[in-house]
């Protein structure tokens, strides 16, 4: 195949554009210019402004000279790292960063609680509050309260853009030179715009309506084989079509897609605990339920690594009659039954 | 270009271990003459397979190094042993693959690498099957 320079191709696929050496000669030349742009830089400020005699310029050429020192140390400190890279094997490298994470740090106390389980995220943060019923309360799964929080950021950038073109176009009426172009064209980001205020109003009416969700386990972490308790409590004034409880598992998968990341999941196990249907929670008596389950015996425990993960959840999962779908995720942890 | 014939094996013939358990194994190059070998490196290891980017760790690496006073002589068998960790399991799901490898290599005058590769499966969860964790509501499972 021809060697051809394609720098403004977007790459899809998992497909090389071109070979390993290359990319590792690009980022030598890469590391080279940035050192000597760097060192050169760094030589003219010393000669003309640090070092000279005649005049002084203050504390200024010192304060610049941090850009010529970055680019320095960013030269060596990459062409260090191919070096590196270029000389010891992937399994080398990786025994090697694994013995420095092995160090003790000298003042921190080694967790004498928790076994040596390398990839198994440990529990400390969903085990920091009680429960009322039962031993520890579960907190919530971030993502919702990001929901809101992106949506709130999303729709507050848009129609602050779309208000000062909305004025531009107002003003232009009113003064009696009308720009018709720019008003019809305008129409459809002031709908998109008024889209996201009610998308943005429901989701913040959702999460006022639909109340607060607790969940409460008897043990944690949760072993292969276990049998455990859950209490779940649910607030506000519903009309509930259904309602479940689910222990779920989730593969997570982060990959590289030409330039892109994509993130990709696949449900290996649902296990329902708890199912209702069709019944209403009246304002200030939350439904309350209890119900056990075992973790299947032969599980696969929480996995967490750099790209690949092995996640296990409750979901509170249902469909209100007027609110739509609700779903509030409470990550737990499955670990491996001691050998 | 020849490469070595390495033999790299597994006390445990099933290649089956539990968490804790001791993996014992040894490896060797064949051949009348000792093979011209600059450093030989045997990790046992788990790596990601799978729909996402590539994981690993090792869990116990080796490394012997050709030396002018010392030879590399590999036509002498090796032995190796190390005390496997609690986790990550073997897994075999649908995206995310966890593999647990002994894994020797070879660094050859030229500059190229032999690698030689023995797996081996670590706990005892099973192969995720497709129609796992499939996702119903309870509405459809009513409405037939």
């Amino acid at each position: 195949m021809p060697l051809r320079l394609r720098l403004f191709v977007k790459k899809r696929g998992t497909r090389r554009t071109s070979a390993p050496w290359q990319g590792m000669l690009g980022e030598v030349l890469l590391d080279v210019v940035l050192l000597s742009t760097g060192a050169s830089f760094l030589y003219w400020l010393a000669s003309r402004f640090l070092l000279a005699e005649e005049v002084t310029y203050g504390w200024w050429p010192w304060l610049v000279s941090v850009i010529p020192l970055a680019l320095v140390v960013y030269g060596v400190v990459g062409l260090a790292v191919v070096l590196w890279e270029s000389v010891t094997s992937a399994e080398r490298r990786a025994a090697v960063a694994q013995r420095a994470t092995d160090w003790d740090l000298s003042g921190v106390p080694a967790r004498a609680d928790r076994p040596d389980l390398p990839t198994v995220p440990p529990i400390d943060a969903v085990i920091d509050s009680p429960g009322v019923q039962l031993a520890y309360r579960l907190p919530i799964d971030a993502a919702s309260g990001w929901v809101s929080a992106t949506m709130a950021a999303v729709c507050l950038a848009w129609n602050t853009l779309v208000t000062i073109f909305v004025i531009q176009v107002v003003d232009s009426h009113m003064i009696g030179r009308p720009n018709w172009l720019l008003t019809w064209l305008m129409l459809p980001f002031v709908m998109a715009g008024l889209w996201t205020l009610v998308a943005l109003g429901r989701q913040l009416l959702m999460t006022s309506v639909v109340g607060t969700t607790r969940l409460e386990v008897s043990q944690h972490p949760f072993y292969p084989g276990g049998r455990y308790e859950v209490f779940v409590s649910q607030t506000g004034r519903l009309q509930v079509r259904w309602l479940q409880v689910q222990l779920i598992c989730e593969e997570h998968a982060v990959y590289q897609q030409g330039t892109d990341t994509r993130r990709a999941t696949a449900r290996v196990n649902r296990e329902i605990l708890y199912s209702g249907r069709k019944f209403d929670i009246e304002h200030g008596r939350g439904f309350e339920t209890r119900c056990s389950f075992t973790v299947p015996a032969r599980a696969m425990h929480s996995f967490a690594a750099t790209h690949n993960a092995v996640q296990w959840s409750l979901v509170v999962r249902g469909r209100l009659s007027r609110w739509g779908d609700i779903e509030r995720r409470f990550p737990v942890y499955v670990y491996p039954k001691a050998g | 270009m020849s490469t070595p014939s390495v033999r790299l094996t597994l006390d445990e013939a099933s290649g089956h271990y539990q968490p804790g358990q001791r993996l014992t194994g040894r490896f060797m190059v064949d051949g009348s003459k000792p093979w011209a070998v600059r450093a030989s490196e045997l990790s046992v290891m788990w790596y990601t397979a799978g729909q996402g980017e590539e994981d690993f760790s090792v869990h116990y690496f080796d490394r012997l190094v050709d030396e002018p006073g010392l030879p590399l002589d590999l036509r002498v068998p090796r032995r190796f042993a190390t005390v496997l960790p609690q986790s990550p399991w073997s897994y075999d799901g649908r995206i995310v693959k966890v593999c647990w490898c002994v894994r020797l290599r070879l660094t050859l005058p030229q500059g190229n690498d032999s690698l030689t590769e023995v797996p081996f499966r670590l706990g005892s969860v099973p192969a995720v099957e497709e129609s796992q964790g499939r996702e119903e509501s309870p509405e459809s499972e009513t409405q037939g």
